[in-house]
């Protein structure tokens, strides 16, 4: 399933909240959670965690992943963690609305 | 917003480490991938393969994180002009022709524009100048032609006015300054309101104040050139008296550098006055009917110059009601803003040298666009591999626009050169009427304009290609390995363009001829004498309008000057013809015609010795010349011309009949009777092209009137008799200076110079109209036949010989021409009534002209396509058939 325009942001943010990670790691842990629903390809990651960090939502530091190579592992900045908490709400707002709409009788 | 800054800063300083980051990050992700596979018993190869799949291509990703960062904009932008600078210097010849031709019309223009600001669009240098407007009186005897008005009616437009903040007059004369080296100049006589109204200040010492009027107290104020020739630029003489022929004057104060007077060409008063002195007597109480002063007003703030008009007007209506003499002439007022009057004569011509660079321009952008198109569908292929390897559509047209912008960027510098150099140039040919580029050179609104016309330009060519670059289908060009485009394209804008430049071309080769021919009818023109091998100079005798000198010195000295060897005749005259000194005309009476228009007639006047006919070369109809007995207390007698003996007695013989006309009497006028003795040929006083006024001629003994200007006939050279009359007149008086001493060929030659001026750059637009209309349909061609060489040996291979071949291609660029040409004629017709006021003697819809264009046209077009057209019929058929 395609990602929906501007939710890969939210996605990523999301992934990163509990635990610091790499690149791959990341988009890994999204088809994981979502079940295999949404599997981001690196053309579409890399781009967004370069535009992430310019913004100042994450930072990416050079560490050594489990299998010794290095990797470029991204943390949440405090600015990221409020970022996302703008977003969860903006998230569920929307939602809620998409489902009103949807479920609401002729 | 700092960050992002810093990001910026980074992206820029730092951007080779962003890219290795990018580099190593990509590497090391793809592979982990690879690991993944591997771990799940993928072969290494296979996992590999599987993992490129996953990235779809690592460039690509790297391109599109690029794309997404801040700054990557503006170095893309970078990129993008150093890629098609690499690209153009690559194709040397196609740059170096582009540049070339760009920077050709550029500088044309801007050339072309320098002149067109400085004189019609800069403001004149007078503070606020749009409130400043000339005033002129028409005057029944004059016809609907204005003129300057009189004393009296200066004063009353002073007191009865309620638009004006003030007006001020001034009428131009001649004064010498004494000294070790006499010089006559042209002394400017001034309400001393003069300056106040112009609303310029002195640069040093001050300007006219109401107790120096009318002579009150002797003062003159000079103008910075003048001061610094004639007095070394030395203040310690401000406030001190000069010496001058006419009497002690304090000199009171320097005007700044760049102070004009730019009054309309027809008011006589010319732009290079040095000195400045008030009225040295009360103008309020002169004659009524000496009409002399020229006036320039300065509308109060907030009013209309329709609102002055009309109260002008008004003021005409009460001046009528208070003078019966004002009410007989019918005085009106007319007022036009100083600055439309100043370049009312020279705006038509400017305006169609403006437009002809603008056309000139036009070609050169066809040519380029032309080249360009040709550029890229050569490299149709390469545009269609870049965007099979995944550049984007924008980023093709973006480096399609670069590639144009840098192109104008070296042709608007070499552009605003080569117009510097043009004005320059056009500086060293310009008429006198132009005097005011004098101080105009590249300024900021010339530069704007040329760089604007150079961002155009570059819109325009980038675009077209570019455009272009929208339809290409990436996998039918790959195929057709750059082919089959142009049959859709560059055939169908090669010809328009084509048919375009030779549209062009032949509208301005049309307006070319008929201002050359223009210029031939004014010179073959018969100006009433003859201006070869006449020398005229102009003595000054004293302030006042009678000469301060016994008369029988001046008849010495004709008879001195005419026993010069190498003197055929001498002569002397108050006015030359073609002059500047501010004319001299009034009403005249011919005695014994009834009627109500008696006060109705007015006439140029001069005072001649006897010998300046024969020696002006003034033919005699009827009658006799003056002689020596027609002398002061002799019988009043004077010469009229055939335009007066025919208007005033048609079907009769003039001679015999008497006029009151008016004299220069103990240095004012006074109406005297006067019989006609001899009837002279119209002489073409103020233009070559008018026949404006009528002329009556007075022996200058019964009206004698200073200054004076002598015409020598010479066998010689002219102007190798100046030496000896120098000297015949420094043993008379040292003080005695020569003004104005020139061949009368250059009272001829100024007036010629704006025809020869729009000539000489209409002639300079049309060649090089004709040259790039040649390369033009070259280019186009040329092109065309390389692509089409394959149809070519086609054709031949099925038995059409060399001639057919090399008659179709000259056919087609032929039949192009012959479009051009067809709708060229259309359009210079339509132009024609546009033209009427810069053509003399000859028809806007002249069909020589015309005639001369429909040869040379299609002759250029001939030249252009020759060398394609030989080259097709040269081609190897087997060779090309092979190559495919």
């Amino acid at each position: 399933m395609d990602i929906l325009q501007g939710t890969l942001d939210l996605l990523i943010l999301r992934a990163l909240e509990l635990a610091p990670m790499h690149g791959i790691g990341i988009a890994d842990r999204i088809q994981q959670v979502t079940h295999g629903t949404f599997v981001v390809k690196p053309g579409s990651l890399f781009p967004a965690l370069r535009r992430l960090e310019q913004k100042g939502w994450i930072d990416g530091k050079w560490g050594a992943s489990e299998s010794n190579r290095r990797a470029r592992y991204y943390t949440l900045t405090r600015t990221g963690h409020a970022q996302l908490a703008q977003e969860k709400r903006n998230w569920y707002r929307m939602t809620s609305a998409m489902n009103w709409m949807l479920e609401s009788e002729g | 917003m700092f960050r992002r800054l810093g990001y910026l800063f980074e992206y820029f300083f730092r951007r080779r480490s962003i890219e290795e980051d990018l580099d190593e990050e990509l590497r090391s992700s793809f592979e982990m991938v690879v690991d993944r596979f591997v771990e799940r018993g993928v072969p290494l190869a296979e996992a590999r393969r599987r993992a490129r799949l996953e990235f779809e291509g690592l460039e690509q990703v790297k391109e599109r994180v690029r794309d997404g960062l801040v700054g990557s904009a503006l170095h893309t932008s970078l990129q993008d002009l150093r890629y098609a600078w690499r690209g153009l210097r690559r194709r040397p010849s196609f740059s170096i022709i582009s540049v070339v031709t760009l920077a050709l019309g550029i500088g044309v223009n801007t050339a072309v524009f320098s002149v067109f600001y400085a004189v019609l669009l800069r403001p004149l240098p007078y503070a606020k100048p749009e409130q400043l407007a000339l005033l002129l009186g028409t005057f029944r005897g004059a016809g609907t032609a204005p003129a300057p008005v009189s004393g009296v009616i200066l004063g009353e437009i002073e007191r009865r006015n309620r638009s004006l903040a003030g007006v001020a007059g001034i009428w131009v004369g001649t004064e010498t300054f004494t000294g070790e080296n006499p010089e006559q100049v042209r002394v400017a006589q001034v309400t001393p309101n003069f300056f106040d109204v112009l609303g310029v200040g002195a640069a040093h010492g001050r300007t006219f104040i109401k107790e120096e009027e009318a002579g009150g107290r002797p003062a003159m104020v000079l103008t910075d050139g003048f001061f610094r020739s004639r007095f070394a630029g030395n203040r310690n003489l401000i406030g001190k008296g000069l010496h001058m022929r006419g009497a002690a004057t304090t000199l009171v104060g320097v005007l700044p550098a760049e102070f004009q007077l730019h009054f309309a060409p027809e008011t006589n008063v010319p732009a290079g006055v040095p000195a400045f002195v008030p009225f040295p007597y009360n103008i309020y109480a002169g004659r009524r009917d000496v009409y002399f002063i020229r006036m320039v007003a300065r509308l109060k703030p907030g009013v209309s110059l329709r609102e002055a008009r009309w109260d002008l007007d008004r003021v005409a209506a009460e001046i009528r009601g208070a003078y019966t003499d004002y009410a007989a002439e019918n005085l009106h007022f007319t007022m036009t803003g100083m600055q439309s009057a100043a370049v009312r004569d020279i705006r038509p011509a400017l305006t169609a040298l403006f437009a002809g660079a603008a056309f000139l321009l036009l070609i050169c952008c066809v040519n380029v666009t032309s080249l360009l198109l040709a550029r890229a569908s050569d490299r149709r292929k390469e545009i269609a591999l870049r965007l099979a390897i995944g550049a984007s559509r924008v980023r093709i047209v973006r480096q399609l626009l670069a590639e144009g912008g840098v192109l104008c960027l070296l042709g608007g510098v070499g552009g605003i050169a080569l117009g510097w150099a043009g004005f320059r140039a056009l500086m060293a040919i310009r008429p006198e009427r132009l005097a005011r580029i004098g101080d105009a050179g590249l300024n900021w609104p010339v530069l704007a304009f040329a760089v604007a016309v150079s961002l155009g330009a570059a819109v325009l060519f980038g675009l077209a290609p570019a455009l272009e670059s929208f339809k290409l289908d990436v996998t039918e060009s790959l195929r057709a390995g750059g082919r089959g485009w142009i049959g859709a394209l560059h055939r169908r804008a090669g010809g328009a363009m084509v048919i375009g430049e030779i549209t062009i071309a032949f509208v301005l080769v049309t307006g070319a001829a008929l201002t050359a021919r223009t210029l031939s009818k004014i010179e073959r023109v018969n100006p009433g004498f003859e201006p070869r091998q006449r020398l005229t100079f102009q003595l000054a005798f004293g302030w006042t309008l009678s000469p301060a000198i016994p008369l029988s010195t001046i008849r010495n000295w004709e008879a001195q000057f005419a026993a010069l060897p190498g003197v055929e005749s001498v002569g002397a005259t108050s006015h030359l013809p073609l002059g500047d000194f501010p004319n001299w005309y009034s009403p005249y009476r011919p005695e014994g015609i009834v009627g109500n228009d008696l006060s109705t007639r007015i006439a140029d006047y001069r005072c001649v010795t006897p010998g300046y006919f024969a020696a002006m070369g003034t033919r005699l109809l009827e009658g006799r010349y003056f002689d020596q007995q027609d002398r002061a207390g002799g019988r009043p007698v004077l010469i009229v011309d055939d335009l007066l003996a025919r208007s005033t007695w048609p079907g009769q013989s003039a001679i015999g009949k008497k006029i009151e006309a008016e004299h220069v009497i103990d240095g004012g006028f006074a109406p005297v009777s006067s019989i006609v003795v001899g009837v002279v040929e119209h002489v073409r006083n103020h233009s070559l092209t008018k026949e404006l006024r009528s002329e009556i001629y007075i022996p200058f003994e019964q009206s004698p009137r200073s200054p004076l200007s002598f015409v020598l006939r010479t066998r010689v050279e002219p102007l190798l008799l100046v030496p000896a009359i120098r000297e015949i007149l420094r043993r008379h008086d040292p003080d005695l200076a020569m003004a104005k001493v020139r061949p009368m060929t250059e009272y001829v030659a100024r007036e010629l110079a704006p025809a020869s001026f729009t000539a000489v750059l209409a002639a300079i637009f049309s060649a090089l109209a004709l040259l790039l209309a040649a390369a033009g349909i070259y280019g186009v061609l040329n092109y065309q036949v390389s692509r089409r060489l394959p149809e070519m040996g086609v054709r031949m291979a099925l038995g059409a010989g060399a001639r057919d071949v090399f008659r179709l291609v000259l056919g087609e660029g032929l039949t192009l021409a012959a479009a051009g040409a067809l709708l060229g004629a259309g359009a210079a017709l339509m132009a024609a009534h546009w033209l009427g006021a810069l053509v003399y003697g000859v028809s806007p819809r002249d069909p020589l002209s015309y005639g001369f264009a429909l040869l040379l046209l299609p002759a250029v077009a001939l030249l252009g396509c020759w060398r394609p057209a030989s080259r097709a019929a040269a081609a190897d058929p087997a060779k090309i058939i092979r190559e495919e």
